[in-house]
């Protein structure tokens, strides 16, 4: 059951929502903490050990962080035999099937719900933040269903208050409903329609697409790669905020960066969070020398290459992008900094490029793709009319996301959202939304099968 | 009543789907139900998904009206007719055999069909052809539904069959319609066929064969079954009189020895590959009638 769901907004939530808040303020972590457990239940139904293993990580780690707050020495084996575990089992998920053959089932939400558990172990070790010793608040901080299955990756310290506090008001919700169906009107609307055209290229197969559709493709990927996981993660912090939560946001216009590094400090930006304070910086980050620096920054694109998949494609994603910032930290950056035609032509080749890469698991089908790219200039046959087939399809939908992407209209949103205007739109995009849901033009969200 | 700024969008929310609930179960028990359709959706989607296509109002018209033909003498359509008769005359139907043509014959083609005629359009164009195709064509709409080809701009069926005068015409439907009763969708072919006949007396009719899926595709959606694309196949196979009307199969350039759509064809289990259309448009090119 994900957000953009008809029974997850018509039976879930309503209910779920009445039974938030007619519970006393002061107990209503509990609603929260069972009906994310249901949440997670109807989401794994076929598969309940997968919320065995929720609940034994969630109890392990609290446990652990008990003993490592009150141990004066072992601290560091303690630490270490709990990330070892934890991770463990997140690469024999992930992994397994590389070396076996066969593919393990990888649970719903566990590279998220890892590395939530791993950053709060990491932070009580370093006495970042005391241990939870109430087991309730910390089964709710880890489950909460808002952030449970794709994140945004919150610290434990900027939960640990409002786990205890949270303050209830008409106009805070009113402000989490509107996000909330802004994002599901990205996702739904924007964000599944745009994924049409290259979910029409792959059915038409690569060896047989032109130049100009290979580039509107990309586009097309890029845009509802960036509208899927925005739009979710604007949901998520708007049910955070119905709740009376304050969630991080994960994106801030990436698409308006002006060079790679800038880029993944605006893209999912609680999972670059989480790499910078767990990885980058335990290792030395730029202050041990240039050499140390660019190790460090490759060791921690290779894991968020492998963090996003397990196939070879990935791991050439994620080579792709520290080259591109490596040469920026060392050679290049200055001159995007001074010159922004250029910086922004260099990211539209950037990006689209390393998402290439990223979308397509076939090391052979990338070659093809690259080769139409840029070789796709045989206009001989029938095939030209393709672009322009799927330029009038797609045309218009494609011009809304660039323009959306950018950061003007979110401006110019902010000022409208909570006028009649802003209403009235809202509640078409509410409705436009369940019609696609109703009809079946439905995608599975991206980020799920992390 | 003035509702708190704060709360006017929750209200108005509550209030329209409070309103679509309730249109949606009148519908659900009473149009949708004649059809036999959407019995198992939430009631709230019912008139969303009438809204996308309102097939099921006319194939609940139909089933009332094929009810009531039953009572009456059954009348054949005429070019049923027409081969009954030969054969009572002791007239064997004559066998047509396909044959290479040339990229010529094609000239004055017309195609037909769904999404997959337009693929066909787009990577397999025969000749100077003309191709009336669009994704979710079907029986149902295909006298109502506009679409446009490189030869002539927007416009509907029966104003291109007007236009104009064909040496053949292929058509290939059904797939996009086999949710709804078989009866239904056979009854409204069969119309179909008569006013194209009518309207194109001297053409050639070529009904093609749906092609199969891939089993994971059949196995992921009850009506796309293999028993199902062959059942309509074959209804669609007893409407050929090998006279005016034939009958086209080009499954073998696209199935295994399973029966079904070889997956290495398809990107996603319907439709072929570009390079596919292409082949096919060679196969047609030697399964000339």
């Amino acid at each position: 059951m994900t957000f953009s769901d008809v029974t997850f907004l018509f039976r879930f939530l309503p209910l779920f929502l009445i039974i938030y808040y007619l519970t006393p303020p002061n107990y209503r972590n509990w609603p929260l903490l069972l009906g994310s457990l249901l949440f997670y239940y109807i989401g794994v139904q076929e598969h309940p050990w997968m919320l065995a293993l929720l609940l034994f990580t969630a109890l392990f780690t609290w446990g652990m962080g008990i003993l490592i707050n009150a141990l004066a020495r072992g601290r560091k084996i303690a630490l270490g035999i709990t990330l070892v575990l934890l991770f463990g089992c997140l690469l024999a998920f992930k992994y397994g099937g590389v070396f076996s053959g066969s593919s393990l089932l990888l649970p719903l939400g566990i590279s998220f719900y890892t590395f939530q558990t791993a950053a709060y172990i990491i932070d009580v070790y370093r006495q970042r933040i005391t241990a939870e010793r109430s087991l309730p608040c910390y089964l709710t901080a880890v489950l909460m269903f808002p952030k449970l299955i794709s994140g945004p990756l919150v610290s434990y310290g900027e939960l640990a208050h409002q786990l205890r506090y949270r303050n209830y008001n008409l106009r805070n919700f009113d402000r989490g409903l509107r996000d909330f169906i802004l994002g599901l009107g990205l996702k739904v609307l924007l964000a599944n329609q745009i994924g049409g055209l290259w979910k029409d290229i792959q059915v038409i197969g690569f060896d047989s697409i032109s130049a100009p559709l290979a580039w509107m493709g990309l586009i097309a990927y890029s845009l509802q790669l960036y509208f899927d996981f925005c739009g979710y993660s604007i949901m998520a912090v708007g049910l955070g905020r119905m709740l009376g939560f304050h969630l991080p946001d994960n994106f801030d216009h990436p698409y308006a960066a002006r060079s790679m590094s800038d880029f993944w400090r605006r893209w999912h930006i609680t999972l670059g969070r989480w790499f910078r304070d767990y990885l980058y910086i335990p290792l030395g980050g730029s202050r041990q020398g240039q050499s140390k620096h660019i190790r460090n920054l490759l060791i921690v694109w290779l894991a968020t290459g492998i963090w996003h998949g397990s196939t070879g494609n990935f791991l050439l994603w994620g080579l792709f992008l520290f080259a591109l910032i490596a040469s920026e930290k060392l050679w290049i950056g200055e001159k995007l900094a001074r010159h922004r035609l250029l910086s922004h032509l260099y990211m539209f080749f950037a990006i689209t490029l390393s998402w290439l890469f990223f979308a397509i698991t076939n090391l052979g089908n990338i070659g093809i793709y690259l080769g139409q790219l840029f070789t796709g200039f045989d206009f001989g046959n029938s095939a030209t009319l393709d672009f322009i087939h799927y330029g009038k399809e797609y045309g218009l939908l494609l011009l809304t996301g660039i323009i959306l992407a950018m950061p003007g209209p979110a401006k110019l949103w902010q000022r409208m959202r909570h006028s009649l205007f802003g209403t009235i739109i809202l509640l078409l995009i509410f409705w436009l939304s369940i019609y696609c849901l109703s009809a079946g033009l439905n995608d599975p969200f991206m980020y799920f099968s992390f | 009543m003035k509702i708190k700024p704060p709360l006017q969008l929750l209200a108005l929310i509550l209030l329209s789907c409070a309103v679509i609930s309730i249109a949606g179960m009148i519908a659900k028990h009473t149009v949708c139900q004649a059809a036999g359709q959407f019995q198992d959706q939430p009631a709230i989607t019912i008139p969303f998904l009438l809204l996308q296509d309102n097939t099921v109002l006319y194939a609940a018209h139909d089933e009332e009206t094929s009810d009531q033909e039953t009572n009456l003498t059954v009348q054949l359509p005429v070019y049923l007719l027409a081969s009954l008769t030969t054969v009572m005359e002791n007239e064997q139907p004559e066998t047509i055999t396909p044959h290479p043509v040339e990229e010529s014959y094609f000239d004055d083609a017309l195609f037909i069909g769904d999404s997959r005629t337009e693929g066909m359009a787009i990577y397999g164009r025969l000749g100077k052809a003309d191709y009336f195709a669009s994704s979710g064509m079907t029986v149902f709409n295909v006298l109502t539904k506009e679409t446009q080809d490189i030869n002539f701009s927007t416009t509907d069926l029966p104003s291109l069959l007007d236009s104009k005068q064909y040496g053949k015409i292929y058509i290939m439907l059904g797939i996009n319609e086999l949710g709804y009763a078989m009866e239904s969708i056979m009854q409204k072919y069969e119309n179909i066929l008569k006013d194209i006949v009518s309207a194109q007396p001297n053409a050639k009719i070529i009904l093609c064969a749906n092609i199969y899926v891939t089993k994971e595709k059949s196995a992921a959606v009850s009506w796309l079954s293999w028993e199902n694309i062959n059942r309509l196949n074959n209804n669609i196979a007893a409407l050929a009189d090998n006279k005016t009307i034939f009958y086209l199969d080009a499954n073998e350039l696209f199935c295994d020895d399973s029966g079904y759509m070889d997956p290495a064809k398809t990107g996603d289990g319907v439709h072929p590959y570009a390079t596919g259309y292409q082949e096919w448009a060679g196969w047609l090119q030697g399964h000339g009638i």
